[in-house]
C-alpha cells in the first residue's frame, strides 16, 4: 500500500493502527486483546463530567459599598475575597472560574495597597468597617465573610501593603476551608490564622461565642447541698458548679488522688551536669520528625497501638471503640493515595490476635479498607501514564473478602477517568477467572461505556469467549461497544461468521465502524463481499457518504477483486441507457470510480480517469488530477516491482 | 506564561491541594449528613418542647416524635460522638453547623427562648438517649424553672436520674467588639491562670465521660506560646498558683516545660501548638474511672488513649496527641521502637516534675539538681539524649526551685535557670534566709553571676 493510499486510510487515532493482514494461508490463533493503559482502546477520552455548579446568583452577591474612594476600593477587594473564598464551594479547584476570581482578587487588593496603603478592618457581625466607613456588608449568614470571621472571634484584621501574595492566598485558604467543611474540634479561624504565622497580616481575636457572665445564678454551698439533697460536703463529682475557690477545683477534678503519679522513676546513677551544645544536624532531624511526611507512618503506628490494646484481655477497650478512628485514618490514607500504608494497616489487622468476640468485627474492618468507597479512592489515586497497576494494589485486591468481581464492577460503573477505568479493568482481569459467565452477562446488561470495558475484560480472560461475545453483540451495539468488539474480532480468527458481521457493519450508523469493518473485509479479500461493498456505493449513489468513505469503498473494491472493480467503475463512468445515465450522473459515484481506478495499474484506468476529468466540475476535476498523479506513481512502482 | 499568571496558577493549585486535604479530612458526606440530620434534631427537639404546651407527656402523641428524635440522635452520635446543640442569640448550631431555617415560617429561634427559661444556652449529649430518657429530658425542660438556680437545678435533676451524660451550658452570646482581645502582651501569669480553668473544664468533662474538646485548650496554648517567647526557664518552671490541686499544677508544669524543650529544639510554632495541647492532655488517663475506681497507674496511658480516641474528626494533631498519651512513659530505647518526638519531650518534662514537685507533707522526692543529674545519666536509655541536653542547658546546674546554701551562709532559691551558657551554674536567686538565719525584710535578688557561690544543695528534709 503506498503512502498516498495510506493517507486515504487515515482514520485518525481513534480507530487505532491499521491491522496487519495475515499471510496467505495462515490461520491466526485468537490472541488476547491487550489491555492498553489509559484507555488506548477507546475512541476518545470519556470526559470527566464536570460538576454542574449552581450558577452563582450574582443578584445575591455582595455589592461594593463605601462612599469614599478609599472605601470603595477596600470594598472591591473584600468582595473579591469573599467571592474567591466561596468559589471553592461551587467549582472544582482547577476550574478556570476560580482562576479568574483569584486574578480579580489580586488586582483589587494590589490596587488598594498601591493607592491607600495599609488595610485596617474592624470586624462586626455583618460588616467590616474601615475607619468609620462600612466597606463590606452581607447579612446572609451562609455567605457573609464578616459573619464567618466574627463568629469565630476575629475582631480586627490588618493587612499591610507589602504583604506577599502567598500570605493573601493563605488567608483565602483559611477562609475557604471554613466555607467548605464542618468545623473540626481542633481548629477554628482564629487558630488557623495563628498557625499561618503571618508576617504582614495581623489578627486580633476573642472567643467567638462565649458563655454569658453567669451572674444570675449564684450557687452557694447551702444551695448546692439543698440541690444535692445532702447535708454534707459535695461528692466531688460532676456537678457543674461555677463557684471559684479550691474546693470547687478539687470537685471539678473528679477527686484525682494525690498519688496519681506513683510509682516515680528510680534512678540511682548521677552524672555531672554541664552546658553542652546540640549539633545543628541533630536539631534538624528532631524538627523533621513532626513534618507532614511523617504523618502516614504515625497513623499506622497509632492504629497498631490501638489495636494491640484492643487485643489485650486486660484492657476494657473493644475493637468496636476503635472503629471510628480506624475509619478516619483509613480515609486519610486513601485521600493521600498511600497504598503501602493502607496495606500495612490491613496486615496489622490481619496479624493481631483478636479476641473471639471481635473476630467478626475484624472482618468488617478489613472490609472497610476494601469496600467500594475505599477501593474507588485508591484506584483514582493511581496517576495517569502509569503502565502497570501497582503491585500493592493487586495485593490489596487479593485480600478482599467476598465477591471481588461484583465490587469492581460496581466501581467500573461509576468511574469516568480513563486511568481509573483501565486500572479497574486490569483488576477485573486479575480476579475474574471463573467469572466469565457473569462478566459476559454484565456486558449485555451494562451501559455502553461499561459494556465496552467489560467486553475487553472478558476477551482478556478468555479470548474465545470474548470473540464469540463480540460477534454476538457487534451488529446491534452502541458505537463504543462496536469499536471494542471490532478490536477483539480483528485480533481473532477470521471466518465466515466474522465476514458476515463485517458486511452488515458496512451499514452501521457510525462512519468509524463502517470504515474499520471495510478495512477488515478488504484485508481478508472476501470476494463474496465485493457486491456488498459495491452496493453500498451504488445504493446511496455516493450522496450520503463522506469523500473518505467513498474513496475507501472504491479502493476496497479494487483490493478485493480488481478485475470486477474495473468493470464496475467503467459502468459508473460510461453508463448505458438514459436511466442509468441519470442515476449515475451523481458526482459521488464518479469520484469513487476515479479513486478506484487510481489503484488499478494500466493505461485503461488512466484513460478513464481523464475521461471523467473532461466533464467534471472543479472539485471532481481536481480529484481526478490527484488520482492521475497517484496512478502514475503506482505505475512506476509496478514497473520496478514495488 | 507571564510571571503574574504563574502566581495565580501556583496559588490556585496550592489552594486546591489544601482544600482537597481539608475536604478529605472533613468528609463532605459527613458535613452534609450533619447539616441534614442536625436540622432534624433541632426541629424535633423544638417540636417536642412545643407539644408539651398542648399535651401531657404521657400522651400518645409524643410516641412518634420521641422515637424519631432518638433515632436521629443515634445517627448523629454515630458520626459525631457528642452532639452539641447551642443557641446563640437567634441562631441554632448543632456541632458548629449552623442550622438553616425558613425564617418566614419557622420560629426555631424560639428553641433558644425555651432553653433560656432554665438559663440554658446549649445542651451537649455525650451518649445516645433512649425514649424514656428523652421523655425525662423533655419533662425536665418543660417544667417550671427553679428561681435563682435554674440550670444547676435542672442539671442536678438530670444527674439524679442517671443522665449526667447530658451537659447543660449557660447562655451564650457573641463577644462584642471592644471587649478584651487576645494580645501577646497579656501577662504570663494571666494566661497561666486562665490555662488552669480551661484545663479544669476539659478534665471535668472527661471525668464525666464527655467528649474532649481541644479547641479552647489550643487557643490557650497558642497564647502561652506567644507569651513565653521571652520568658525564662524560671517562670516556666515555677508553679504560679499553689491553690491549684497537684494534678492541675502538674499538667501546667509539664506543658510549660515541654514547650520550653520544643522551643529549644527549634520546633515551629504550629508544632509547638500541637505539643502544648498534647501536654495538656498527656495524663488524662488518671482521671478515668473504671467501675468507679481509678485506673491503675500502669494502665493510665491506655486509659487516656481510650478517652481521647472518642474525639471525632481526623486531624494530625489528634494523631500525634494520642501517640503521645500512650507512649509518654516509654523509654527512648524501648524494644517497641523509639517513641514519637512529642512523647519523648513530655517524658522528660513529666518525670522531672514528678521527681521535683512539692508533695504536701513530704516535699519533693528529689532536689532539682539531683533529679536533673540522675535523669542526665539516663540519656540514650530512658530519655532522648539530645532533648535531655536541651532541657539541661535551659535548666542549668541549679534549676528553678533549687534550695541552695551559699558560701556567705545565706539560703537562696534559684529562680532563673541557665540564662546563658556561661551562667549555666550561676542562676539568679531569691534570698530566703540571711546568713544569720533571719528572714529578709524585703524581696532580695541574689545574682550568682555577680556574687557569692553555692556550697551545698539542700535536700528535701534539710529544710
Amino acid at each position: 500500500m503506498s503512502s498516498s493510499d495510506e493517507s486515504l486510510w487515515d482514520l485518525g487515532e481513534e480507530a487505532g493502527p491499521a491491522p496487519t493482514p495475515p499471510p496467505p494461508g495462515a490461520v491466526p490463533s485468537p490472541a488476547p486483546v491487550p489491555l492498553e493503559p489509559s484507555g488506548g482502546n477507546l475512541p476518545e477520552e470519556r470526559p470527566v463530567a464536570p460538576r454542574t455548579p449552581p450558577q452563582p446568583d450574582e443578584s445575591a452577591d455582595e455589592e461594593v459599598v463605601g462612599t469614599s474612594e478609599l472605601g470603595r476600593a477596600a470594598s472591591d477587594a473584600l468582595v473579591t475575597l469573599g467571592r474567591a473564598a466561596r468559589s471553592y464551594l461551587l467549582y472544582e479547584p482547577d476550574n478556570e472560574a476560580i482562576r479568574k476570581f483569584l486574578d480579580d482578587m489580586k488586582t483589587t487588593f494590589w490596587a488598594f495597597f498601591e493607592r491607600f496603603g495599609v488595610l485596617r478592618l474592624t470586624i462586626r457581625p455583618w460588616e467590616m468597617v474601615l475607619g468609620s466607613e462600612v466597606v463590606y456588608l452581607n447579612r446572609d449568614r451562609e455567605r457573609s465573610l464578616a459573619f464567618r470571621l466574627f463568629r469565630d472571634g476575629v475582631r480586627r484584621l490588618v493587612i499591610h501593603p507589602d504583604v506577599p501574595w502567598e500570605e493573601i492566598t493563605q488567608l483565602l485558604g483559611i477562609l475557604s476551608i471554613r466555607y467548605v467543611g464542618i468545623r473540626q474540634q481542633e481548629d477554628d479561624i482564629v487558630t488557623l490564622l495563628w498557625k499561618a504565622g503571618f508576617k504582614k497580616i495581623e489578627v486580633d481575636s476573642v472567643e467567638g461565642f462565649v458563655p454569658e457572665d453567669d451572674e444570675t445564678e449564684v450557687v452557694d454551698d447551702a444551695m448546692m447541698a439543698d440541690l444535692a439533697g445532702d447535708t454534707g460536703a459535695g461528692d466531688g463529682g460532676d456537678g457543674g458548679g461555677d463557684e471559684g475557690g479550691g474546693t470547687s477545683m478539687s470537685m471539678l477534678y473528679g477527686g484525682v488522688a494525690e498519688g496519681f503519679d506513683v510509682p516515680w522513676p528510680e534512678f540511682t546513677q548521677r552524672i555531672p551536669l554541664a552546658h553542652t551544645p546540640v549539633d545543628e544536624a541533630a536539631l534538624v532531624e528532631l524538627q523533621s520528625e513532626e513534618s507532614n511526611v511523617a504523618l502516614p507512618s504515625q497513623c499506622v503506628r497509632l492504629l497498631r497501638e490501638i489495636l494491640e490494646v484492643a487485643c489485650n484481655p486486660v484492657e476494657p477497650l473493644d475493637l468496636e471503640d476503635a472503629v471510628p478512628i480506624l475509619r478516619e485514618i483509613r480515609d486519610f490514607l486513601l485521600s493521600e493515595g498511600l497504598l503501602s500504608s493502607l496495606l500495612e494497616v490491613m496486615q496489622i489487622i490481619q496479624a493481631l490476635p483478636f479476641r473471639e468476640k471481635d473476630l467478626e468485627r475484624r472482618a468488617e474492618l478489613l472490609e472497610a479498607f476494601t469496600d467500594e468507597r475505599a477501593l474507588s479512592r485508591i484506584i483514582r489515586s493511581v496517576p495517569a501514564g502509569v503502565r502497570e497497576v501497582p503491585a500493592e494494589l493487586m495485593a490489596l485486591v487479593g485480600t478482599i473478602p467476598g465477591n471481588r468481581v461484583s465490587l469492581l464492577l460496581s466501581i467500573l460503573r461509576s468511574e469516568r477517568s480513563n486511568t481509573a477505568r483501565w486500572v479497574t479493568r486490569s483488576l477485573l482481569v486479575s480476579v475474574g477467572a471463573g467469572h466469565q459467565l457473569d462478566l459476559s452477562r454484565a456486558v449485555r446488561e451494562s451501559e455502553p461505556p461499561v459494556a465496552a470495558d467489560l467486553l475487553q475484560v472478558v476477551a482478556a480472560l478468555d479470548p474465545e469467549r470474548g470473540r464469540r461475545l463480540a460477534l454476538e453483540i457487534v451488529v446491534d451495539a452502541d458505537v463504543e461497544v462496536q469499536l471494542q468488539a471490532l478490536t477483539i474480532i480483528e485480533h481473532s480468527t477470521y471466518d465466515q461468521a466474522v465476514g458476515q458481521r463485517l458486511a452488515r457493519l458496512l451499514e452501521a450508523g457510525s462512519v468509524e465502524i463502517r470504515l474499520r469493518s471495510l478495512r477488515m473485509l478488504e484485508t481478508h479479500r472476501e470476494r463474496w463481499a465485493f457486491h456488498t461493498v459495491a452496493a453500498r456505493l451504488q445504493g446511496s449513489g455516493g450522496r450520503d457518504l463522506e469523500n473518505r468513505e467513498l474513496d475507501a469503498l472504491a479502493l476496497a473494491m479494487v483490493r478485493i477483486w480488481e478485475e470486477r472493480a474495473l468493470h464496475t467503475f467503467l459502468g459508473w463512468i460510461k453508463p448505458k441507457g438514459l436511466l442509468e445515465r441519470v442515476k449515475l450522473a451523481q458526482v459521488g459515484l464518479k469520484r469513487a470510480a476515479v479513486t478506484g481506478l487510481s489503484a488499478i495499474p494500466g493505461e485503461q484506468a488512466e484513460e478513464y480517469i481523464r475521461l471523467v476529468a473532461k466533464t467534471a466540475n472543479e472539485e471532481l476535476h481536481s480529484h481526478c488530477m490527484q488520482c492521475l498523479v497517484r496512478h502514475r506513481r503506482l505505475g512506476m512502482k509496478v514497473d520496478d516491482g514495488t | 506564561m507571564a510571571p503574574e499568571q504563574d502566581d495565580i496558577k501556583v496559588a490556585q493549585e496550592r489552594l486546591g491541594r489544601q482544600l482537597e486535604r481539608a475536604r478529605s479530612a472533613e468528609d463532605r458526606e459527613l458535613s452534609r449528613q450533619v447539616r441534614e440530620v442536625g436540622e432534624q434534631y433541632a426541629r424535633l427537639l423544638y417540636g417536642l418542647l412545643r407539644m408539651t404546651r398542648l399535651h401531657a407527656l404521657d400522651n400518645q402523641a409524643f410516641e412518634v416524635p420521641v422515637q424519631e428524635w432518638a433515632r436521629v440522635h443515634q445517627k448523629l452520635h454515630e458520626v459525631l460522638g457528642t452532639v452539641h446543640l447551642i443557641c446563640v442569640e437567634d441562631q441554632v448550631y448543632v456541632n458548629d453547623v449552623r442550622i438553616r431555617f425558613d425564617m418566614g415560617h419557622e420560629h426555631i429561634e424560639a428553641l433558644g427562648a425555651d432553653l433560656r427559661r432554665h438559663n440554658v444556652g446549649g445542651i451537649s449529649c455525650n451518649e445516645p438517649l433512649g425514649p424514656d430518657q428523652i421523655r425525662f429530658l423533655i419533662t425536665a425542660l418543660a417544667a417550671k424553672p427553679v428561681p435563682g438556680a435554674a440550670r444547676h437545678a435542672l442539671q442536678q435533676k438530670l444527674n439524679d436520674h442517671g443522665l449526667s451524660s447530658i451537659e447543660l451550658h449557660g447562655p451564650f452570646r457573641f463577644r462584642m467588639k471592644g471587649e478584651r482581645t487576645r494580645k501577646a502582651e497579656r501577662a504570663f501569669l494571666d494566661v497561666y491562670q486562665q490555662s488552669a480553668s480551661v484545663v479544669t473544664e476539659a478534665y471535668k468533662n472527661l471525668a464525666a465521660n464527655r467528649m474532649p474538646n481541644p479547641l479552647p485548650v489550643r487557643r490557650l496554648v497558642n497564647e502561652l506560646i506567644d507569651n513565653t517567647r521571652k520568658v525564662g526557664a524560671g517562670e516556666l518552671a515555677r508553679e504560679h498558683d499553689e491553690r491549684l490541686p497537684a494534678y492541675a499544677r502538674h499538667i501546667l508544669m509539664v506543658t510549660n516545660l515541654s514547650l520550653m524543650i520544643g522551643r529549644a529544639a527549634g520546633l515551629a510554632d504550629t508544632t509547638l501548638g500541637d505539643l502544648g495541647v498534647a501536654g495538656m492532655f498527656h495524663d488524662v488517663g488518671v482521671s478515668v474511672l473504671e467501675d468507679g475506681y481509678a485506673v491503675p497507674y500502669a494502665r493510665h496511658t491506655t486509659a487516656g488513649l481510650r478517652t481521647l480516641m472518642r474525639q471525632r474528626g481526623f486531624h494530625e494533631a489528634k494523631v500525634r496527641r494520642l501517640l503521645c498519651v500512650v507512649e509518654h512513659h516509654r523509654p527512648y530505647d524501648s524494644p517497641l521502637g523509639k517513641p514519637t518526638l512529642f512523647a519523648r519531650i513530655i517524658h522528660i518534662a513529666d518525670d522531672y516534675d514528678i521527681l521535683t514537685r512539692y508533695r504536701a507533707g513530704h516535699g519533693p522526692i528529689l532536689a532539682q539538681p539531683d533529679a536533673l543529674a540522675r535523669m542526665a545519666a539516663q540519656g540514650g536509655a530512658a530519655y532522648d539524649p539530645h532533648l535531655l541536653t536541651l532541657f539541661i542547658n535551659r535548666m542549668g546546674l541549679f534549676p528553678p526551685g533549687s534550695l541552695l546554701r551559699l558560701a556567705s551562709g545565706r539560703i537562696v532559691v534559684s529562680v532563673s535557670g541557665a540564662r546563658t551558657p556561661k551562667t549555666f551554674a550561676r542562676p539568679a536567686c531569691r534570698l530566703l534566709r540571711n546568713s544569720d538565719g533571719s528572714k529578709p525584710a524585703e524581696a532580695t535578688l541574689v545574682d550568682l553571676a555577680r556574687e557569692d557561690k553555692v556550697v551545698r544543695v539542700m535536700k528535701p528534709g534539710d529544710w
